[in-house]
């Protein structure tokens, strides 16, 4: 009894759920993702650069906002 | 690849502040018990663990559904400590960390605008880039 009632909810989820088909990329994805990194330049405005300076000054200055920081992270 | 760009925008969100999660909690751990540090681990670690990654991703979530302005992602991103500060403020006053005050959220506001500007502008614009939604 219980194997006909396994066999009928299976059939029931089959019959509600359509096949997947065909779940392979259409291309492949490695490359694109490559060429989106290698593309990706970098470039630092001065105001950048400022502000990368400007970080470990702060944390000589003030430690403790290192440890805020931290938390903040 | 252009599916579900959301989830997307939150998991390049969470990337950097769930990576960054270890160093702090390896500085934490090291300075609670390798040098007798007061620091309430337990509690103070809530803040970092819960609350700042997923912050990172639904405000990622937000540039994205912004991005139509042309809003700049290093400003968007320097715009959130101005919520996570209070934030965390409120939450160790709730579970009781006296290490974090309000003089210590005003001296650490201008490197944390700072920090979080880069972080926004370059790491996270990169895994922007990197899962299509920049």
């Amino acid at each position: 009894m219980k194997q006909t009632d396994d066999q009928r909810m299976r059939d029931l989820l089959k019959s509600a759920f359509p096949p997947l088909g065909d779940t392979e990329p259409s291309r492949e994805l490695w490359p694109r993702v490559r060429r989106r990194v290698e593309g990706a330049s970098l470039r630092l405005p001065w105001f950048d650069w400022a502000l990368v300076a400007l970080l470990p000054a702060w944390c000589v200055a003030f430690p403790k906002a290192v440890l805020f920081l931290l938390y903040q992270m | 690849m252009n599916r579900y760009p959301y989830l997307r925008a939150y998991m390049a969100g969470v990337t950097l502040p769930s990576a960054a999660l270890l160093i702090g909690m390896i500085v934490f751990v090291v300075a609670r018990y390798g040098y007798r540090v007061e620091i309430p681990i337990e509690r103070a670690i809530i803040f970092p663990m819960a609350v700042v990654p997923n912050a990172w991703g639904a405000w990622n979530i937000i540039y994205l559904a912004l991005q139509r302005r042309r809003w700049p992602i290093g400003l968007h991103g320097a715009m959130l400590p101005l919520l996570l500060i209070p934030a965390g403020l409120w939450l160790a006053r709730w579970v009781g960390i006296s290490f974090v005050t309000p003089t210590l959220a005003v001296t650490f506001l201008p490197l944390g605008l700072a920090f979080y500007y880069l972080a926004w502008k370059y790491p996270v614009r990169f895994f922007n880039q990197i899962l299509g939604i920049a």
